[in-house]
């Protein structure tokens, strides 16, 4: 029983490990794809078959993608298109009535349903859309399978007859007020313009009889006009108002039709809804496909042990940044079955990224997505902590060295669950002996523990300690000085680019009285740093073994 | 020649109609437009072009004249106006443009009447806009536009453009004659030349400001809009071949400008003739000295129509009006569209110079 619940990692780790980076490149198309994208959490250990079901879902769909490309693009065309109604069917749930533009939503929606119920029919997924042919009928009265949306006559028959009213009290209108024009303009000689408008100068003589003539109305004038308007007959006012009343019922009608309408909407709206979360689902299952094809992922596999194992592992971040400058990410293997692993070797020889991707691994791997590596099996974590060298914490006043020791003692209150404990340079902010000696205390207590941690350290010591694991990276073990030599007099690069290209970044187990590597002023020179300083440090070291 | 075989004749598939000013006649022009495609049977698309300032809309929203529209037109207005619309609108795309009424919805008229539009507020949206109701059928789409608005993209995104002005402009004829020939003169400015109008483009289409020398263009990091005008004068050197103004091109600037330095040769390029916000007397000194303005989206001004009446209640003798302006605009042909449909003789008032 666990108790004590602990957050899996805060916000601040990912975006250390780089999975702020990895979810930003998580895109579904559709606004429901988004919320199930919102709604993602890392599995726990309880849950580990599910987690085991959805990487099965992924891998599966990613599969899809090259088998049945066709389908794929259809459905993903859907889903680019489709718009999140939960809020309209909701609505619908609490008794309002649903307006035009909720109906052309609701019925591209169910248009939607079906044509996803059969794209993915053959599908082997338990994630299924269904289509809602009763609810199809009832939006498209006409059957013309358009998307389009207007409350047609044949959604009440009432409706109809007020419409067909409408029209003929129109038409009787029209005759009436053509008929009152002519009159008009046959009497006084006059233009009716086509707003029913006389204009008229105000030399004009007709004015006098315009003015007392009960066929017309005067309207406005200016300083040379007046303008009149022929006087509606009695008839035209009782049509007028016959056809106020008549749209005042087509409006309630309308409104009838839509309240029965929204009525249909909620019979459907248990069944509407589980669409709509499906399609979320399937849309954010296509863009974790379209993620793990992006950077060639395998299907981590989920086992009880306690155990991290990582083949062929990259970080994508780093490789992409590596792409970039035209270099090559080495990819590492790594396997964790320790409480303790401790990391040692060379400056610039990939210490920090094995942590990071070890990290960001495990978590991809626990929120369901696949892993960028050639083979990887874990046990699902209760969490993931990560110390690194992010400079002084300014925000909260404390140094390097009081920002780490903060961290470190809120996760040893916790090294009792199956945490995945990273820390890059275990006390590296204070002076050597003392450093040592936290390190060593604190690697001490998490050896006791149940979690799996990692520390990368330049203090030997720490990896001598009974239960730890040393690795070690290669390096530039098997560099000889005259190769580096040549490289910078001959070669072509310098920095990071030579180093990428002869740095050995494999990490391999040592013996605990291993000798420590000493390449930091091999890496140092290779920087381009200033041979006369170097060659200083090189005098200082020989001294010091002579004394 | 009617002002409907002027838009015809022109063989477009897209016009804005543009006022100089409120009660300019827009929507007299329009609903006249309206009515000879109804009667030709053309199928139309209408939408119009959004107003500035969002929070300002909201507030203090005033309602445009209702257009009438005909049975299966095709309509793009924000969702509000096709809700209290007295016509009755098949809806048939939702968009995700924003109006403070509502997002704009395009529609089919399923039965006449009248309707308010309300377009999107950015070019980019309007122009797929008109794209997308051409695609759903639309033979000529009308673009009811404003030119009073500093952001008014539509007539450069229209195949054409119709400018309607009127009494309401000015208290005398001369007045009105005078502004509304000034903007002609704006909507009809040349095209920039090629390669000036490639180097100008990217800058223009950001609405920023540089020069074009030798060749190349530098963008200029405006401090202020109030010095623009010194700091573009300061820039200019013999080698300069044109001035780039994304934005809008105020008095101040043009002054500046011809107070600074001699403008004799100066090329100003701006993004289309909706631009240029000048007194009749800046731009005639600017013009004096030599300098010249081009457009990299040049208008197709088809026609002005005029209004000869106000709404302050003073209007013009529309006959004296029209002859004057279509004096003073030739070869630009003008229209009273109230007269011209009042039954007054065709060949005399809707006549075209030519």
């Amino acid at each position: 029983m666990r108790v004590m619940s602990v957050e899996y990692m805060s916000e601040k780790t990912k975006e250390q490990l780089g999975l702020t980076w990895i979810l930003k490149r998580l895109t579904p198309y559709s606004p429901l794809g988004r919320t199930a994208k919102s709604r993602m959490k890392p599995f726990d250990i309880d849950t580990a078959q599910d987690l085991k079901k959805e990487l099965n879902r992924v891998f599966y769909i990613c599969g899809k993608l090259r088998e049945t490309p066709g389908i794929c693009q259809d459905i993903q065309s859907i889903l680019r298109e489709v718009k999140d109604i939960t809020g309209s069917i909701k609505r619908a749930q609490k008794g309002g009535v649903l307006d035009e533009v909720e109906f052309f939503e609701l019925k591209a929606f169910v248009m939607y349903c079906a044509r996803l119920e059969k794209l993915i029919r053959n599908f082997d997924l338990d994630i299924k859309v269904q289509s809602v042919n009763k609810l199809m009928k009832l939006l498209d009265p006409k059957a013309t399978g358009r998307k389009s949306f207007f409350i047609e006559d044949e959604f009440s028959p009432r409706l109809k007859w007020v419409r067909k009213r409408i029209r003929q009290v129109k038409k009787e209108m029209k005759q009436e007020e053509g008929q009152l024009k002519s009159r008009v303009e046959k009497v006084f000689g006059v233009n009716v313009n086509p707003w029913g408008e006389i204009n008229i100068n105000k030399g004009d003589e007709r004015i006098q009889q315009l003015n007392t003539s009960p066929l017309v109305s005067y309207v406005r004038e200016n300083f040379a006009e007046v303008v009149y308007s022929p006087k509606p007959s009695e008839k035209l006012i009782e049509l007028k108002a016959k056809l106020e009343k008549l749209q005042q019922m087509e409006s309630d009608e309308e409104f009838e039709v839509r309240k029965k309408l929204t009525g249909e909407v909620e019979r459907y709206s248990q069944l509407l809804l589980k669409n709509a979360e499906n399609i979320g689902r399937l849309d954010l299952l296509f863009a974790k496909a379209r993620l793990a094809v992006a950077l060639k992922c395998t299907k981590p596999r989920i086992i009880k042990e306690n155990v991290i194992s990582i083949q062929q592992g990259r970080h994508p971040v780093v490789e992409e940044a590596l792409k970039e400058k035209g270099l090559e990410f080495k990819p590492v293997d790594i396997y964790l079955s320790k409480p303790v692993t401790v990391i040692t070797g060379a400056n610039m020889g990939g210490k920090t990224v094995t942590l990071k991707m070890v990290g960001l691994l495990v978590a991809m791997g626990q929120m369901g997505l696949l892993v960028p590596a050639g083979e990887m099996f874990f046990s699902p974590r209760d969490f993931v902590f990560f110390s690194g060298s992010y400079g002084e914490s300014l925000e909260d006043g404390l140094s390097a060295f009081g920002a780490e020791i903060k961290a470190l003692s809120q996760v040893l209150n916790h090294i009792d669950k199956r945490g995945l404990v990273l820390i890059d340079e275990l006390a590296r902010g204070t002076n050597p002996l003392e450093g040592t000696a936290i390190a060593r205390a604190v690697v001490a207590r998490l050896v006791a523990g149940r979690c799996i941690s990692i520390a990368t350290t330049h203090f030997y010591e720490v990896s001598k300690l009974p239960g730890v694991v040393h690795l070690q990276v290669r390096g530039l073990k098997g560099v000889k000085a005259e190769k580096i030599k040549d490289e910078l007099e001959n070669g072509k690069t310098i920095g990071p680019e030579l180093l990428n290209r002869i740095m050995d970044y494999t990490l391999e187990e040592v013996s605990a009285d291993a000798l420590p590597s000493h390449d930091a002023i091999k890496v140092a020179r290779m920087m381009g740093f200033d041979e006369g300083t170097l060659k200083n440090a090189e005098r200082f070291i020989k001294q010091e073994g002579e004394e | 020649m009617t002002l409907f075989d002027v838009v015809i004749k022109a063989g477009i598939d897209s016009i804005s109609i543009v006022g100089m000013a409120k009660n300019a006649g827009k929507t007299l022009t329009l609903n006249y437009l309206i009515q000879k495609a109804l009667q030709r049977n053309i199928l139309l698309g209408l939408t119009s072009t959004g107003r500035d300032g969002e929070l300002q809309d909201i507030v203090y929203y005033t309602h445009k004249p209702p257009i009438w529209v005909p049975k299966s037109a095709l309509v793009a207005t924000a969702w509000d106006c096709v809700n209290q619309s007295g016509a009755k609108i098949e809806i048939m795309e939702k968009t995700h443009f924003s109006t403070p009424l509502g997002e704009i919805i395009i529609g089919k008229v399923r039965e006449s009447g009248n309707i308010e539009l309300v377009g999107p507020r950015t070019g980019v949206q309007l122009k797929q806009l008109i794209k997308h109701l051409k695609q759903l059928g639309a033979r000529l789409v009308m673009v009811d536009g404003a030119v009073n608005r500093v952001s008014s993209a539509a007539p450069a995104l229209t195949q054409g453009t119709i400018l309607a002005t009127g009494a309401a402009l000015g208290h005398s004829i001369r007045t009105v004659v005078e502004k509304t020939a000034l903007q002609v003169e704006f909507f009809r400015l040349k095209r920039t030349r090629e390669d000036l109008r490639n180097l100008a483009k990217p800058l223009i289409d950001m609405g920023r400001t540089g020069v074009i020398q030798e060749g190349k263009i530098r963008e200029l990091k405006l401090e202020t809009a109030l010095m623009a005008g010194k700091q573009v004068a300061e820039s200019i050197t013999p080698e300069t071949e044109a001035v780039v103004i994304g934005g809008a091109v105020s008095n101040k600037i043009i002054e500046d400008l011809t107070k600074t330095i001699p403008v004799e040769g100066v090329e100003i390029i701006v993004k289309d003739g909706t631009r240029l916000f000048l007194e009749p007397m800046v731009y005639k000194r600017f013009k004096a000295g030599k300098g010249s303005i081009t457009a990299v989206y040049p208008i197709n001004l088809l026609a002005v129509t005029v209004n000869p009446t106000s709404p302050e209640g003073y209007s013009f003798s529309p006959r004296e009006f029209l002859s004057k302006i279509k004096k003073a605009l030739f070869p630009i042909p003008v229209y009273d569209v109230v007269l011209g449909e009042g039954g007054v003789d065709e060949g005399d008032v809707c006549g075209i110079h030519e």
